[in-house]
């Protein structure tokens, strides 16, 4: 089954992987007082992105349309509920990518067969697609509030990510791209500039309501955006990657836990910053239902300012560029690791380039895509989390198998704790999901 | 990140000071676990929740026509 045998040539993804492991050895056997902060710098990165990353153009546009809808109040602790699912589903792909050392795509059809593997890449495939063209309306429209031209800003979106990509570096491709990711935190000074009602909100994370109109079609279809926002498959995917490209062992795991927490909490902290900030919109009875992402930021002008309004924009830009950065890697890991082509960001452009293509032309044809005219973008943005959360339960079915399959996990298998919380999980997405499919068929139903 | 007395590149001879053979990209290529044998209640999941993807992907594709006409 297991081939190891140490190779006759030193590999520079290897090469490179291992500097970026010696510096974990040697910080782990130094007596340094600050080794825990340095040991946090070095480990932290696949959590923080896959957390972050998914706080991407189309969530921030559904928590935004949640909190325009309906205010604080239901919809906050809910979205605190989401992200603790998001950190146990990630939590085991941590566990599965250090304990394998293998990418998701490449378990799957190891350990199912072809069959359910296509199945699951043709999931992945078309909900990256998807994702990638919301991504980009997210970086137009953004750029759009401070009249910057489609094309202009789509281009410097691309060049950004091709240019991140081709530092050839996991490391430095890691750095920057978590640079970026922080700048969502940009949702809480705008929250703050609206002079939330910081009782009112207290309030909502406890008691969860108000829920304004009680439970309908419209709260149905925003709790599954919602959760399509916070739990996707390409973060399966991408997370478990990148832990691999990392090179994190089950030694990490801890540590691994800590990124991914940082990543819940900050990426928790972004989402419920953009509901309190469009909140007044519901206040004042303005309908933002259909609103774009800088129709969102027009509409709050006369709220918080310009430099407020500014802001909004510049983090829905900024949401849209780190997801195409992550969820086109996600491909390009999926694509290397099926057909069994170099798939590293530690590999040289020469060596990897199919890698790279997918990278490269996933993000090029969604952005032709958002520059078509009269294509459908404002839909396409609004049904992509539902489309992924839809697609979620057999992702999940597959995390589950695998990471209680104890001949690849050794050690590492999930305990009876996590197996029922993530069983309720699949369970409550899957009934959201059917609820959603009941009244679409049946529009008159009275929930 | 800056080491004192440590100069990564010229002291790291070889990758499998710092990586685990498993990690090795040469390993992890030629690695297969084998197909797992699936039990029928694992197939009938499978199944079930295949059938409710599409099912409901379908749907959604249809209101998403249905609101653009």
């Amino acid at each position: 089954m297991a081939v190891n045998h140490f190779p006759k040539e030193i590999n520079i993804e290897d090469r490179k992987r291992a500097i970026d492991r010696k510096k974990v050895q040697v910080i782990k056997s130094s007596q340094r007082k600050n080794k825990s902060l340095l040991l946090f710098w070095l480990l932290i990165g696949p959590g923080v992105l896959v957390m972050l990353g998914e706080n991407d153009a189309p969530s921030m546009l559904s928590y935004a349309a949640t909190g325009s809808t309906f205010g604080i109040g239901f919809f906050i602790p809910f979205v605190l509920l989401t992200f603790f699912m998001a950190y146990i589903v990630q939590e085991m792909t941590l566990r599965i990518g250090a304990a394998t050392h293998q990418g998701h795509a490449q378990l799957i059809f190891d350990r199912f067969g072809a069959f359910w593997g296509w199945f699951a890449i043709g999931d992945l495939l078309l909900g990256n697609f998807l994702t990638l063209v919301t991504e980009f309306i997210g970086v137009r429209a953004g750029l759009g509030f401070f009249n910057i031209s489609a094309v202009f800003s789509v281009i410097l979106a691309l060049g950004l990510v091709i240019g991140v990509s081709l530092t050839q570096r996991y490391w430095t491709w890691e750095r920057i791209t978590l640079g970026l990711a922080v700048f969502n935190l940009v949702f809480v000074p705008v929250a703050f500039m609206t002079h939330p009602n910081f009782a009112q909100t207290a309030h909502a994370l406890v008691f969860w309501n108000p829920l304004p109109g009680g439970f309908s079609q419209q709260v149905l279809f925003l709790m599954m955006a919602d959760i399509g926002a916070t739990v996707t498959p390409w973060m399966l995917y991408f997370h478990q990657s990148a832990v691999v490209d990392k090179g994190l062992t089950t030694e990490d795991i801890p540590a691994g836990r800590r990124d991914i927490a940082v990543g819940a909490i900050l990426a928790a902290i972004g989402g419920i910053a953009a509901i309190i900030a469009t909140a007044p919109l519901f206040a004042r009875h303005i309908s933002a239902q259909n609103f774009a992402a800088a129709q969102f930021a027009q509409a709050l002008e006369p709220i918080i300012g310009h430099w407020g309004s500014a802001l909004f924009a510049l983090g829905i830009f900024e949401a849209g560029l780190v997801a195409i950065i992550t969820i086109s890697s996600s491909s390009g890991y999926a694509f290397g690791e099926i057909t069994a082509k170099p798939h590293s960001l530690n590999q040289p452009v020469k060596e990897a380039w199919p890698f790279y293509a997918i990278i490269f032309a996933s993000a090029i044809l969604a952005a032709i895509i958002v520059l078509t005219p009269n294509a459908p973008l404002e839909y396409i943005a609004l049904i992509v989390n539902v489309i992924a959360t839809l697609a979620m339960p057999p992702a999940l079915l597959f995390v589950l198998l695998l990471a209680n399959d104890r001949e690849i996990m050794k050690r590492s298998y999930n305990s009876v704790i996590t197996n029922i919380i993530a069983i309720a999980i699949v369970v409550f997405i899957s009934l959201t999901g059917i609820v959603y499919g009941i009244v679409t068929v049946f529009p008159h139903l009275k929930l | 990140m800056k080491m004192k007395n440590f100069q990564l590149d010229q002291d790291l001879l070889w990758p499998a000071d710092a990586l685990e053979p498993e990690q090795l990209s040469e390993n992890v290529q030629n690695r297969h676990y084998g197909k797992k044998q699936l039990s029928p209640g694992a197939k009938l999941l499978f199944w079930a929740l295949r059938v409710y993807a599409l099912f409901m992907l379908g749907l959604v594709t249809y209101q998403a026509w249905a609101n653009l006409h």
